[in-house]
This record gives structure tokens, sequence and C-alpha cells, in this order.
């Protein structure tokens, strides 16, 4: 009796101890796999992330680059990283990737892995809907954690997903962009848009940056040393200017105009140039072959001139004014020969609808000079205020007023840019006192934001691309 | 009956007694740490999910399918505070920008449950209602830094200067193991479970 007892209490006991055992089982269990589950999202995430940033690497040392990568054992998990690269050095197929999931989207992949992809339910062509843009580089790197080929078959690996989208990145984006400055941002400047130095960046008391800064070299500050940089400031950011004539001409001969010595004996050409406001251009031009003569006036549609936006003037200066409607680059270049390469605007020179009023305005103008870009002295600019509204790109030189125009003959006039100044130096627009500036030309800049998204036709821009839209 | 038997009833209601004990003890002991162990579980997968939607939504400030409808990167957050930040992103990728509102409503509002720091925790897209699901949320603290890596005082005056952010949950159990019992102390009762986001950079953020 009593070692029956005995038995039903041990059995009765133990029974218990299953119960609560297994139930406890049961929440550390849960506990772990819950803990696995975000572990393998996190480290598949993790994966892409490094993918992305891989290949964004790549591309930024080498704008070419499209290899990728497929099946990368990465981290005990494996990476794959598809690229479309419009200047790539492959050849690709264009598939839809991952049809009918979150993560579809239109990749370009080697040929090789082209049946790979299709026997998992991939298509050829682009995703309905969709389709690539030819300017982008697309990056979409895919982290899958853990490597399906080495984990057991009770797991499900989780897969992470991110695309980037980058293009070249252009020039017209900064409000003010210098090689060096010899004059100082000092109190009382405002600056709009972004700014950049590739040197050192100095300021001298209190000048207000409403946009992020960059410079290559460190801050140096003068006077009350207090700065205002209202969208930070970054320093050791190296943005180099390619200057590349051989682009330009070919646009200028595909689709653009190009004027030029006819001759091709390589002499100076000037041209005069006057926007319309119904979208025609007024030019003429004149050869420096001993006799220079003028041309005449020839109007014509600005489309017509210029069916991809480019005006290339080699060996040449150009004098322009008007209002602009549409959107054109103007390119001079110098190549070598002296007195060339520059730019004078001799009159307002504005678009045809202000985007400060309509920000949908479709009118653009670059213009992009070898050497300096001025504001003539004449009666139409002396002790008038001036406007200015283009992205103004000077390679070797700066942009400003003339030297008599500086002193204005003592007049104190406004000169209002819309757009941004791209410069190697910069040049002083006015002479100031103990006050402020009292002759030459307030300096009333402010930055167009379209371009911060839409540029003028083929404006110049720098060697490597940037990331302009990032999905994780 | 002899003296042995006596002593055997005797013994055997001693050995009883305390096997009784022991298994009421037990009993108190296993309905607790099931409760406690339960509680645990429960705070851990809320606080999983509630920072799966957080890693979601955050990394995803400023992305916009269509990026061109979002042209200045340093423009994406709008309001910023210790504890709520607006942001714009583009929630179900179809290329038109959202607003999304996160912010901790009050201790108040969940007065029926017997912890008394759990809050709501709302994620307010656009101009919807605002809803939140009782996770136990008792801290959503947000520290904002700039690209020095200085720490933004809050609320932030001008958050176009935030280039990274810290996130810190924590989350608790709503119903602690006998919470209803005055002499006990509460703070001690209930699960808790923290995660940290030591520096969160959302890359479209200041990304050019």
């Amino acid at each position: 009796m009593g070692g029956k007892a005995a038995m039903l209490l041990v059995l009765g006991f133990s029974l218990i101890f299953l119960v609560f055992g297994n139930n406890f089982n049961s929440l550390t269990s849960r506990a772990v796999k819950n803990e696995a589950s975000y572990y393998n999202e996190t480290m598949a995430h993790n994966i892409a992330i490094a993918g992305a940033n891989m290949v964004a690497n790549a591309v930024f040392m080498d704008k070419a680059w499209d290899d990728g990568y497929f099946k990368l054992p990465y981290q005990g998990g494996i990476l794959n990283v598809y690229i479309t690269n419009p200047s790539g050095y492959n050849s690709k197929v264009t598939i839809c990737h991952k049809p009918g999931t979150r993560a579809e989207h239109t990749i370009s992949a080697p040929p090789s892995i082209k049946d790979t992809l299709l026997n998992n339910g991939d298509y050829l062509g682009d995703c309905r809907g969709t389709s690539m843009d030819p300017n982008l580089v697309l990056i979409y790197a895919e982290g899958i954690f853990p490597d399906p080929d080495k984990c057991p078959p009770f797991i499900t690996p989780d897969t992470s997903v991110v695309y980037v989208k980058l293009q070249p990145s252009s020039f017209a984006k900064y409000g003010n962009f210098y090689d060096r400055m010899h004059a100082i941002p000092a109190t009382g400047d405002t600056f709009d848009g972004y700014f950049h130095v590739n040197n050192t960046m100095k300021t001298w008391g209190h000048p207000v940056f409403l946009d992020k800064v960059t410079s290559k070299g460190g801050l140096v500050m003068y006077n009350t040393k207090n700065p205002e940089f209202q969208k930070g400031y970054t320093s050791g950011i190296d943005v180099k200017r390619p200057w590349d004539t051989t682009n330009f001409r070919k646009l200028g001969l595909n689709g653009g105009a190009v004027i030029r010595d006819t001759t091709k004996s390589g002499k100076r050409v000037d041209v005069e140039m006057e926007f319309k406001s119904d979208g025609t251009v007024k030019y003429r031009y004149r050869i420096f072959d001993g006799s220079p003569t003028w041309t005449p006036y020839k109007i014509q549609p600005l489309s017509d001139l210029t069916s991809n936006g480019v005006i290339y003037i080699e060996r040449g200066n150009l004098y322009v004014k008007g209002t602009v409607r549409g959107q054109a680059t103007i390119v001079v270049t110098k190549n070598n020969k002296s007195g060339c390469g520059r730019i004078f605007q001799t009159d307002d020179l504005k678009y045809n609808t202000d985007p400060t009023k309509d920000p949908s305005s479709n009118d653009m103008l670059g213009l992009v000079a070898e050497g300096n870009i001025r504001l003539v002295y004449n009666d139409d600019t002396k002790h008038h205020d001036i406007i200015t509204q283009a992205s103004l790109f000077s390679k070797n030189g700066s942009v400003g007023p003339d030297n008599r125009l500086v002193s204005n003959d003592g007049y104190l006039a406004s000169w209002k840019i819309l757009g941004g100044i791209i410069a190697h130096d910069v040049r002083v627009t006015a002479h100031y006192n103990s006050v402020g500036p009292y002759e030459g030309y307030k300096f009333v800049h402010k930055f167009d934001r379209r371009f911060l998204t839409r540029v003028p036709p083929h404006f110049p821009h720098a060697k490597n691309y940037e990331v302009v839209s990032w999905y994780e | 009956m002899g003296f042995s038997t006596l002593i055997d009833i005797l013994g055997s209601t001693l050995i009883g007694g305390m096997l009784l004990l022991i298994l009421l003890r037990l009993n108190d002991a296993g309905v607790q740490n099931n409760y406690t162990y339960g509680g645990e579980l429960i705070v851990q997968q809320n606080l999983v999910d509630l920072v799966t939607l957080i890693e979601h939504d955050f990394r995803k400030i400023g992305y916009c399918a269509d990026w061109k409808k979002l042209p200045d990167p340093t423009k994406y957050i709008l309001e910023a505070d210790s504890n709520s930040i607006t942001f714009l992103t583009d929630v179900d990728s179809d290329g038109e920008v959202d607003t999304v509102h996160y912010y901790t409503g009050h201790t108040s509002e969940l007065d029926n449950t017997p912890n008394p720091r759990d809050k709501l925790l709302y994620r307010v897209v656009n101009n919807s209602l605002p809803r939140g699901s009782n996770l136990g949320v008792t801290q959503f603290e947000l520290v904002y830094y700039d690209d020095s890596g200085t720490k933004l005082l809050t609320p932030v005056t001008n958050p176009t200067k935030i280039m990274t952010m810290e996130i810190n949950i924590k989350v608790e159990d709503v119903y602690g193991y006998d919470t209803s019992n005055p002499n006990k102390d509460d703070s001690e009762m209930y699960a808790t479970a923290f995660w940290k986001q030591i520096r969160l950079v959302a890359r479209n953020l200041n990304n050019r």
C-alpha cells in the first residue's frame, strides 16, 4: 500500500514537473525563435547594405564598373548585387526580378545567370508599368541569411533588399563652388544653395550659409569666428572639376549647334546672342581672320538652333543678353588661344517664366566658359540693377563685373543672380567701407532650387556619381 | 494500535504535510514563473515587432520612389522632439510623398492597465486618424546629433541640422504578476525589455 502511494506521488510530481517543464521549454524556444528571426532579418539586411555599399564604392572608383556579384558568400549568408550602369563595360539582359513580390524590380543581369533567374520565376524585360531611367546607375542588392545551401531544411532563410539610384553629380546643384577663395565670406554675406570650396574654407565674422557647406581643407575663422552654417559644414571633401571639351563638341555636332572658325584655321570667333521671349535667338558672329566683320543677324527658334540644348562656341567669346524661353547650355572654349573662352553679359539675362514665381518654369540656361564670365560696362549695365538668371560655370576664371563696374562711377546698384556660380576663384563685385558696399554691385544671390533635380542640358558634372535615392 | 503505528501515522502526516506545503509552494512558484516568463516573451515579441516597424520607417526617411519629388535632402525631417518626430517618406513606394508622425500618448490613456507607465505609441501617416496599439511602450526617446556629432537640444529648432539619431525604446509587460496586490511594489513586477539604436543614419538624409 505504502509503496503504491509512493509511486503515485512520484508519478504525480513527475507529471506536474513535465507540464511545467514543457511550458517553460515552449516559452524559451519561442523566445529563441523570436530572437533568431530578428537576428536573421538583421543579418540579411546588413548583408544587403554591405553589398550596396561595396558596389556603390566600386562605381565611385570606376564609373563604368558594372560587374555586380552573384552568390557571393558573405558573413554566413549570400550576397547578390545586380547593377545597371549606362556607361558599363558588360552586355546585360533586362530582367524583371521577383515579380509579384514587394521586392519586384527591373534589373540588369549578366547573360550567364539569366537562366538561373528565369528558373526562379523572373521574366525577361522590364517589370510591368516600369522602365529604367537610362541616365541613372541602379544598384539592386539582395542579402540572404543564412546561406540556403548550408542551413537545415526547417529554417527558411531571410531575404532583404536594398536598391540605390545614382546619377552624375551636376555642378548646377551648387549655389557657390570655388576652387579657391581670395575674397572671404564675411559679416553681412548670405549664401544660398550648396557651397563648396576645393581649398581651405575661410570666414570673417558672421556670414550666413543657408545650405550645406563643404570644403576640401579645414575651416579657418577670423574676427568673431562665428559663421552660421544653417545646414552644417563638412570638411575633407574634394570635388574635382573635369574639363572635357570633346564631349561638348560632340554634342554640338550631334543635335546641338557649333560656332567656330569655318576655315578650320583656329581663328577666334566672337558671338553676339540675344534671347527673345518668343523662344527665338537673334545672333551673329565674326571670325578674326584678319578683317573681322560681323555676319548679318540671324533669328531662329532656340529649339531649331539646338535640339539637344548645347551651343558650342570654339575658341571664341560670347556676348549675351535677353529673355530665355526654353533650355540651353552655351559652352565657350579657349582651347589654348589667348583672348578666348570668355562670356560677357551685356544686359539683363532672365527667364521668360520666372521660376521664383512659377517653379514649374522650364526655362533654363547654363553659361559655361573656359575663362572669365563678366558683366560688361556699357550704357545698359552701368548705374543699373542687373539680373542674371542662369547657372554660371567658369573653368579657369571668375564670375563678376568688369573692373569699371566694380566702382560703377560711384554708384551702388544690385546684381540679382538666380542660379549658381561655379568658378575657379571669387571676384569682388563692389568697393566696401566700414558700413558695407558703397559703389559697384551689391551681390544679391538666390539659388535656383530647380537645379537640385533638373539642370540645364548637359551642364558639366563631376566625374563621379552621387546617391539620389536609397531604399532599404 | 501500538506505539510504532502511532509513530507511522505521525511521521506520514508530517511528511505528507511537508509534501503538501512543497506542492503548494511549487504551484505558486510555477504559476509566478510561468506568468513572468510568459510576460517576458510577450515583451520581447512586442519589442521586436515595434523595432522592426520603426527600423522600416526610420530607414526610409527621405525616400521616395520618385526621388525628384523630394529634391532637398536637408528638409526631410519636419519636426523633431525627444519623444516625437515627423518626417517625409514614401510609405508604400508609390512615388507619392507621405508624412509620417510618431509620438507617444499620455499614460492616462491607459489607466485600465495595471502598469502605471505604459503609453500608446502613435504612428500617423498623412492625415489619417491617430491609431496605436498597446505594446507596453514605457519609453520612446529620440536623441538627435548634427554633422559634428554634437547633441541637439530638443525640440530641435532647426531639423535640417539633424544628421544622425539615437533611438531608445523600453517595453514593459502591461499586466505584471500579482499587480493587484497593494502590498507589493508594482515597479518590480513587470517584465522589461530595452532596445537602443546608437546611431541611426537615414541614408537619404543629406545624401547629396
